[in-house]
C-alpha cells in the first residue's frame, strides 16, 4: 500500500490551471522531504524534468498522479537521485540541458552532453561549450578483468548507444551504458512551435512509438485546452495504438528469437508484422501511422471499406500466430537461452517504476490504460498480462499475451466504432496539461504548457525507457556476454525516445 | 670473467656434443678412473643411447651459454654451479656403474638447486628450491634403494652385468626394482603426480638454466626409465608399459590444462614441459608394450618417435625459455597480464618465440608436428596387439594425446597473443628493450635447429631407429632411400615435411603474387582498427590472459576449482550507486590439495610423534647408539 | 517446427516482384553516382547501415528489407556487421552532433570503393530537426553522399528502388 501522496502535499500551493492531473508548487524543504520519502512510501517517480528556472517531478501513488514543481531562482535544486536512484540520469539530463544543479547529487557526470554541442546548457542559460573530456566510467577492478566496449555504431540495423562491459572472459562483471548519441534537441525545437508542428515533432521522437507519442501529445494539448473530443476520434486513436502495439510486438518477438539465432521465428513474425503495417497503410494511409493523430482528433478518417479487411486480418493473425507461439514454447534450445536469462527482480522493477512489458514481466502490474484510464479503454474489455519470473522468457510471454489482447481489442473497436466527427477545431490559447498513455513499451508522459498565442512554451516528453535502461544493467549481472543481445532486445528500450 | 667462462662452456658444449654424436653413430668409448669415486671407481661407457643424450646435453649447452653471455651480464654468482651442472649432466648418460651414476646424479641435483637459488632474496624462489630439494632427494632415495637392491641381487655394481643377471631374478623382485627406479626417474622427469617441484623451480632459475633443466635434465629421467625397463631388467611384462602410458597421458593432459590457465609466463612453460614429458612417456610406454608383446619393429618405431620428441622438445623448449627470458629481461615482469604489444618493441624475440610456440603447438611445418605425428602413428598401430585390454590403453592414450594437442595450440596462441600482440598493458611493457646480440644469436641458433629438425626426419629416423634397436637388443631396421617422405608400415601413413613446408610457403607467397598479377590497386590506406566508432582504444579493452583461459576454467572447473570473489563498494549517499567493484578469480592445484597436503599432514603428524624420542638428554642418546649397535650386530 | 518448415517448402514464396520504376526523381538521383564506382562494385552490394541520430523509423523499414516480402538478398544486397566488409554506407538520421564523429570514423573505416546513401528526409537535410542546436542537418554535412532516398520513413519498396538505382540495375 502506497502512502497517501495527497496527504503529504497538504500545504503546497495548488496550480489551478493545470489539467490532466494535479499540479502543486512547493518549496525546497517539501521537495526534499518528498524526494526522501519516494522509496519507502511506495510512490513512483513518473518523470523529472526542468525549465530554465524550475524543476518538476511527477509522482504517483496508487490513486493519482501529481506534478510537483519547484522554482529554482538560484539554479540549484535538492537532488532527488540522492535518495531515489531512478532519478539520477534524469537529473543529469536536466543539468545538461538547463544548467540546474542537483544539490548533493551523487553523480555529476554529463549524460546527454558529450561535449560536442556548440553551447552548454542549450535550453537554459547557455555558455561556451565544455571540452569533450573522456567519459569516466565507474570502476570495476580486478587483475584479470578487461573491458568490452560496444558502440556507438552497433553491428545490426539498430540505433546508436555505448555499452561498456567489464568482463572476466565470458562472464559479465558489470555493464555501464552511455546514451545520448541521438539527442536531437527536440524539446528545444518544441519551444515556440505551434501545436501542429509540435504534434509532428512528437511523432518523430521515436519511430516505433509514433502513434503513442502523438497520442500523448494530443491528449496533453486537449487536457490543457479542455477540448471536447468526439467519440469516434478516441476509438480511431485506440485502433491505431493497438495496431502499432501489434506490429511492434510481432517484430520484437521475432527479433528476440533472432538474437538467439533462431531465425525461423524471426522471419515468420516478420511476415505478420509486415501484414499489420500494410493493413495500417491501407486503412490510414501510412505504414507507421505517422502524423495521423493531431490535437483535436485524427487527421483522416478510416478509409472506407477498411473494417472488413481489418477483421480478416485479425482472424488471420490469430491463426498464424498460434503455431508460432507453440514453436517458441516447444523449441528446447531456444527455451534454454531465454529461460533464466536476464532476470529482473520485482523489487528493482517496483523501485524504478518500470512500465511496459519490462515491468509486467517482473510482477509489476502497471498499465496506463488501466491505472490512469482514458477513453475508449473505459469501454473496452481487456486484461493486463503479468508474469513473475522477470527473465527474457517472461518478457516474451507478456508480449505474446498482449498480442492476443490487442487482437481482441482491435475486434472490439471495429465492432463498437461510433459514427460522427473524427476531428474538432479549436482556438489556440494558453493552458497547461499532462497526459499519460500506454505506448507499446510502456507509459509515455507528456507535459505541455502553452502561451497566450497557443504556442508551446514548454513541452516535456518522457519515454518509458528512462526507467528501463538502468534495469538492463542489473539484469545482465551473472550472465555471459553472449546473452547480452538477448537481454537487450527483450528490453527493447528506445534510444531516440530516451535521448530526445 | 663470466663471459669467458660462458664462452668456454659453449665451446665445451660443442665438443661434448660432437663426442656424443660420434657415440650415437656407434663409436663406442670407455673410460675408467678407479680412484676418483668410492666403491668401484669412476667408470664411463658410451653406447648409442648414451651418445644420444650426451649430444643433447652438449647441443643445448651451446645456445644456453651464448645466451648467458648477454643475459647474466657479467654476474659472478652461479658460474661454478652452472659449470658443475653441465658437467654432471654430461656424466650421467655415460655412467657405467652405480656409484658414478649416483654421484653424477646428485651433483646434478645440487648444482641445479644452487642455480634455482640464484635470487635468494625472493621468498618464492627459496620455497621453490626447498620443494625441489625435497622431491629430488625423495627420488634419490628411491634410486638408491632400487640400485642397491639390484646390486645385492645381481652381485655387481656395473650396469653392464645387470641384463644377464636379471633373467635369474624372480618376477616380484624385478617389478620392485622397476617400480623403485621408475619412481625415482619419473620424479626427476616431472611426471604427474611427482611434478610439484617443476613449476616452482624452473621459473625461479635464470632462463638459460631453465632451458637446460627443461630441455635436458628432465629427459635424463626418461633416459633412466629407458635403461631400467629395457636394458637392466631385460624384457618386462606389459603392465610396465601400460603404467608408463597412463602416467604419460595424465601428465600430458594435466600439464597442458594447467599451462592453459597460467598467468606467469615461465610457469606456463614449465607446465608445458610436463605436458611434453607426458607425450614422450606415452611413446616410451608404447614402445615398452610393443616390446613385451614381441612386436619389435613397432617398439623400435615408438621409441624412435620418443627420441625424436626428446630432441625436438629440447630445441623448442630451450628456444621458448630463452625467449621468455628475453621478455622478462626487457619488460621486467613474468606476468602475462602485464605484457602486450612486445612485437613492436622486441621484433626478433617475438619472431623467435613465435617459432617456438608454433613448434610446441605441433603445427606444420615445424618439428613438433613431426614427432607428434610419429607418436600418433605408433599408437595407431596398436591393432597388431591381440589383447583388448592393451588396445584400450592405447585408445585412451590416443584420445589424451589428441586432446593435449588441441589444448596446447590454444595455450600457446594465448601465450604469444597476450604477451606480444595488441597494446602494452603496463608502462614497463611499453618501454621494453630488445634483447642483446648474444641473446638473439642464441635464439637464432635454436630457430635454425627447429627448422632443421623439421625438414630432415628422413635423415634422423634411421639413426634414431638404430639406437632404439640397440637398446631393445634387436637388429637395426632397414632404411628407405626416399629423402623426402617418411612411410610408416608401407602405405599406412606417409609424411613429407619438405613438401609440406614448400606448400605452406607457396601458400603464403601466392596471394601477393596473384594480387600483383591481377593489377590490384597498390595504394594501401591504413586506418585504425574498427572500434564501433568510439574515440578511445585503451589497453584495458584487450582480452586478458585470464579471460582467454576462462572457457577452460568453465569446462574443467572440477580440476581448477576456481573461487570467485566480488567486493562491491557503494556510494555513501546511495546504496544502489556502486562506485567500485573488485573481482578476483583464483584457481587451486588439485594435486597439491588432494595428494601432497594430506601426505605432508600425515608426515608431520608422524614426525611429531617420533620427535618424542628427541629428549635432549645426552645420556639417552648414548643409549640409543648402544641399542642400534646391538641390533646391527645381531642382524649381521 | 516441422510443419512450419514444410509449409515453407510447399507454399509459394511471399516475395514480391519489383515494381517497375515510375519514380523519376529516384532515377535521377542515382544518375549522379560515379560510373566507375558502379563498375567496380559489380552487381552486388554489401551495406553497413548507420543510424546517425534518426528516430528509428527508417531503421524499422530498413530492417524489414531482409524479410520474405522484400528479400533484398535476391538482388545481391546484404547487410554486414563491419564497415570493413561494406561497399555502401546507408546512413539515416539528421546527424546529431554526438554522432558526427562516429559517422566520420565509420566512413573512414570503410575501404574504397564505397558509396554513401542517405535514407529518409532527415538524412537528406535534417528534415524536421533542421536548425536544432544538436543537429548538423543531413548526412552530406559529414561525409560525401552519392544518393538520397527521401521519405519519412521511406517505404521498403522505395528503399529497394533507391538501392538498385544506386547500383544502376533497374531498367
Amino acid at each position: 500500500m502506497a502512502a497517501d501522496l495527497a496527504q503529504a502535499l497538504i500545504g503546497a500551493g495548488e496550480v489551478a490551471s493545470h489539467r490532466g492531473c494535479r499540479r502543486v508548487e512547493v518549496d525546497g524543504e517539501l521537495w526534499s522531504a518528498l524526494a526522501a520519502r519516494i522509496g519507502e512510501a511506495g510512490w513512483s517517480l513518473s518523470g523529472l524534468w526542468g525549465e530554465p528556472a524550475a524543476v518538476h517531478m511527477a509522482l504517483s501513488d496508487e490513486r493519482a498522479m501529481v506534478v510537483v514543481s519547484l522554482a529554482c531562482p538560484n539554479r540549484v535544486f535538492p537532488s532527488v537521485g540522492r535518495f531515489h536512484p531512478p532519478a539520477l540520469r534524469l537529473e543529469r539530463a536536466i543539468f545538461d540541458l538547463f544548467g540546474l544543479v542537483p544539490q548533493n547529487g551523487p553523480d555529476a557526470r554529463p549524460w546527454l552532453d558529450h561535449g560536442r554541442w556548440e553551447v552548454r546548457h542549450p535550453l537554459g542559460e547557455t555558455s561556451a561549450p565544455a571540452l569533450a573530456a573522456p567519459y569516466r566510467f565507474l570502476a570495476a577492478e580486478g587483475e584479470s578483468l578487461h573491458q568490452i566496449a560496444v558502440g556507438p555504431v552497433h553491428a545490426g540495423i539498430i540505433e546508436p548507444g555505448h555499452f561498456r562491459f567489464t568482463a572476466n572472459g565470458e562472464a559479465v562483471v558489470r555493464l555501464e551504458e552511455r546514451l545520448g548519441y541521438t539527442h536531437k534537441g527536440i524539446e528545444g525545437l518544441m519551444q515556440g512551435a505551434d501545436l501542429v508542428h509540435g504534434a509532428r515533432l512528437a511523432g518523430r521522437v521515436s519511430g516505433d512509438s509514433t502513434v503513442g507519442y502523438a497520442l500523448a501529445f494530443a491528449r496533453a494539448a486537449e487536457a490543457a485546452l479542455e477540448i471536447d473530443m468526439p467519440a469516434r476520434a478516441h476509438w480511431l486513436r485506440a485502433l491505431m495504438a493497438e495496431l502499432e502495439r501489434l506490429a511492434n510486438h510481432f517484430g520484437d518477438i521475432g527479433a528476440i528469437c533472432n538474437d538467439a539465432s533462431f531465425s525461423l521465428m524471426h522471419t515468420h513474425c516478420g511476415v505478420l508484422r509486415e501484414r499489420v503495417l500494410r493493413a495500417s497503410d491501407a486503412a490510414f494511409g501510412h505504414r507507421l501511422m505517422r502524423d495521423l493523430i493531431v490535437p483535436g482528433g485524427v487527421a483522416r478518417d478510416l478509409a472506407p471499406g477498411s473494417k472488413d479487411p481489418l477483421r480478416v486480418l485479425t482472424a488471420d493473425l490469430r491463426k498464424a500466430f498460434a503455431p508460432l507461439v507453440e514453436l517458441y514454447d516447444k523449441t528446447a534450445s531456444l527455451q534454454d537461452r531465454t529461460v533464466g536469462t536476464g532476470i529482473l527482480k520485482k523489487t528493482l522493477a517496483d523501485q524504478y517504476g518500470a512500465g511496459g512489458f519490462v515491468g509486467r514481466a517482473s510482477g509489476r502490474a502497471f498499465d496506463a490504460r488501466r491505472a490512469f484510464v482514458y477513453p475508449p479503454y473505459d469501454q473496452l474489455r481487456f486484461e493486463v498480462p503479468v508474469e513473475d519470473d522477470g527473465d527474457v522468457n517472461a518478457r516474451v510471454w507478456v508480449r505474446i499475451h498482449e498480442v492476443e489482447q490487442s487482437l481482441s481489442l482491435v475486434e472490439q473497436i471495429l465492432d463498437g466504432l461510433p459514427d460522427g466527427a473524427y476531428r474538432v477545431e479549436f482556438a489556440p490559447r494558453a493552458g497547461q496539461g499532462l497526459a499519460l498513455v500506454e505506448g507499446f513499451r510502456g507509459d509515455i508522459l507528456v507535459s505541455l504548457r502553452l502561451d497566450e498565442a497557443g504556442r508551446i512554451a514548454r513541452c516535456h516528453l518522457r519515454d518509458p525507457s528512462w526507467f528501463q535502461w538502468p534495469l538492463l544493467e542489473a539484469a545482465i549481472e551473472g550472465n555471459i556476454v553472449a546473452d547480452f543481445p538477448l537481454c537487450n532486445k527483450s528490453f527493447n528500450c528506445s534510444y531516440s525516445g530516451h535521448d530526445l | 670473467m663470466a663471459t669467458s667462462l660462458h664462452v668456454l662452456m659453449a665451446l665445451g658444449g660443442l665438443t661434448v656434443g660432437l663426442l656424443g654424436f660420434t657415440g650415437w653413430m656407434g663409436d663406442a668409448r670407455a673410460l675408467d678412473v678407479p680412484w676418483l669415486v668410492p666403491l668401484s671407481g669412476l667408470s664411463l661407457r658410451m653406447d648409442p643411447l648414451g651418445g644420444f643424450f650426451l649430444l643433447l646435453v652438449g647441443a643445448t649447452t651451446v645456445p644456453s651459454s651464448i645466451y648467458a653471455i648477454g643475459y647474466a651480464r657479467g654476474a659472478r654468482r652461479g658460474l661454478g654451479a652452472y659449470a658443475l651442472f653441465v658437467l654432471a649432466m654430461a656424466v650421467v648418460p655415460l655412467a657405467a656403474n652405480v656409484p658414478t651414476f649416483l654421484l653424477a646424479w646428485e651433483l646434478m641435483a645440487l648444482a641445479s638447486y644452487a642455480l634455482v637459488l640464484t635470487d635468494d632474496r625472493d621468498p618464492a624462489a627459496v620455497r621453490a628450491a626447498w620443494i625441489y630439494a625435497v622431491m629430488t632427494h625423495a627420488g634419490f632415495a628411491c634410486l638408491l634403494s632400487g640400485m642397491l637392491l639390484m646390486t645385492a641381487w645381481t652381485g655387481s655394481l656395473t650396469f653392464a652385468d645387470w641384463p644377464a643377471a636379471a633373467t635369474t631374478l624372480s618376477e616380484p623382485a624385478r617389478n620392485l626394482v622397476f617400480v623403485l627406479l621408475a619412481l625415482g626417474f619419473a620424479g626427476k622427469a616431472g611426471v604427474i603426480p611427482l611434478h610439484v617441484w617443476l613449476p616452482a623451480a624452473h621459473p625461479a632459475a635464470p632462463s638459460h638454466v631453465s632451458a637446460l633443466m627443461s630441455g635436458v635434465m628432465i629427459k635424463l629421467g626418461v633416459m633412466g626409465i629407458l635403461r631400467v625397463g629395457l636394458e637392466w631388467l631385460g624384457v618386462g611384462p606389459p603392465w610396465w608399459g601400460v603404467v608408463l602410458m597412463l602416467a604419460g597421458t595424465l601428465s600430458a593432459l594435466g600439464g597442458v590444462l594447467y599451462a592453459a590457465v597460467e598467468v606467469d609466463l615461465k610457469r606456463l612453460l614449465a607446465f608445458s614441459s610436463i605436458d611434453n614429458i607426458g607425450i614422450i612417456l606415452i611413446a616410451v610406454g608404447a614402445g615398452f608394450v610393443f616390446h613385451s608383446t614381441g612386436l619389435e619393429t613397432l617398439a623400435i618405431f615408438a621409441l624412435a618417435a620418443a627420441f625424436y620428441h626428446i630432441l625436438n622438445h629440447a630445441a623448442f623448449k630451450a628456444l621458448l625459455f630463452l625467449g621468455a627470458g628475453a621478455v622478462v629481461h626487457g619488460a621486467g615482469t613474468r606476468d602475462l597480464e602485464a605484457m602486450g604489444g612486445l612485437i613492436k618493441r622486441m621484433p626478433w624475440t617475438s619472431a623467435a618465440f613465435l617459432v617456438g610456440a608454433l613448434a610446441i603447438a605441433a603445427l606444420p611445418p615445424l618439428n613438433g608436428f613431426v614427432s607428434e605425428w610419429l607418436t600418433f602413428q605408433a599408437l595407431l598401430q596398436n591393432g597388431r596387439i591381440p589383447r583388448p585390454e592393451l588396445n584400450l590403453v592405447f585408445m585412451l592414450a590416443l584420445a589424451g594425446l589428441a586432446l593435449t594437442g588441441g589444448l596446447a595450440v590454444a595455450c600457446f596462441v594465448r601465450a604469444f597473443g597476450i604477451a606480444f600482440l595488441a597494446l602494452p598493458r603496463t608502462e614497463a611493457a611499453a618501454g621494453a628493450q630488445e634483447a642483446g646480440p648474444t641473446m638473439r644469436a642464441a635464439m637464432a641458433l635454436l630457430v635454425v635447429a627447429c627448422a632443421t629438425l623439421a625438414l630432415t626426419p628422413t635423415l634422423l629416423l634411421p639413426p634414431l631407429g638404430a639406437t632404439a634397436a640397440r637398446l631393445l637388443g634387436d637388429a637395426a631396421p632397414s632404411s628407405r632411400e626416399d629423402l623426402l617422405t617418411i612411410a610408416v608400415s608401407g602405405d599406412f601413413a606417409t609424411l613429407s615435411m619438405p613438401v609440406i613446408a614448400a606448400a605452406l610457403g607457396l601458400g603464403l607467397v601466392l596471394p601477393f603474387v596473384l594480387l600483383r598479377v591481377g593489377h590490384a590497386p597498390s595504394r594501401i590506406r591504413y586506418y585504425e582498427t574498427w572500434n564501433c566508432g568510439r574515440l578511445l582504444q585503451t589497453s584495458r579493452m584487450e582480452y586478458t590472459a585470464t579471460a582467454f583461459a576462462s572457457p577452460f576454467r568453465r569446462v574443467f572447473d572440477f580440476l581448477y576449482r576456481p573461487e570467485r570473489v566480488v567486493e562491491i563498494e557503494a556510494h555513501g549517499e546511495s546504496r544502489f550507486f556502486v562506485r567500485r567493484m573488485v573481482y578476483r578469480n583464483p584457481t587451486r592445484s588439485l594435486v597439491e590439495d588432494w595428494l601432497y597436503a594430506p601426505l605432508l599432514g600425515a608426515v608431520r603428524a608422524g614426525t611429531a610423534r617420533v620427535r618424542a624420542i628427541q629428549s635432549g638428554s645426552a645420556n639417552l642418546y648414548l643409549i640409543y647408539v648402544l641399542a642400534a649397535l646391538l641390533v646391527l650386530l645381531v642382524l649381521a | 517446427m516441422r510443419r512450419l518448415l514444410l509449409q515453407g517448402l510447399i507454399r509459394a514464396p511471399l516475395t514480391e516482384p519489383l515494381a517497375p520504376s515510375d519514380d523519376t526523381e529516384l532515377a535521377a538521383l542515382a544518375a549522379r553516382l560515379d560510373l566507375a564506382a558502379k563498375k567496380r562494385l559489380g552487381r552486388s552490394l554489401s551495406i553497413r547501415e548507420i543510424d546517425a541520430g534518426s528516430c528509428n523509423g527508417c531503421e524499422l523499414e530498413i530492417g524489414g528489407l531482409a524479410g520474405p516480402h522484400y528479400d533484398v538478398e535476391r538482388f545481391g544486397i546484404r547487410f554486414v556487421a563491419s564497415p570493413r566488409h561494406a561497399d555502401c554506407l546507408l546512413v539515416t538520421g539528421p546527424v546529431t552532433l554526438n554522432m558526427a564523429e562516429a559517422l566520420r570514423r565509420t566512413w573512414e573505416a570503410t575501404p574504397d570503393p564505397k558509396i554513401v546513401i542517405a535514407a529518409g528526409d532527415c538524412g537528406r537535410d535534417g528534415g524536421i530537426f533542421q536548425g536544432s542546436y544538436a543537429v548538423l542537418g543531413g548526412v552530406a554535412a559529414v561525409v560525401p553522399v552519392d544518393a538520397v532516398i527521401p521519405g519519412c520513413p521511406p517505404s521498403p519498396a522505395a528503399l529497394i528502388a533507391g538501392l538498385l538505382d544506386a547500383l544502376g540495375r533497374r531498367s
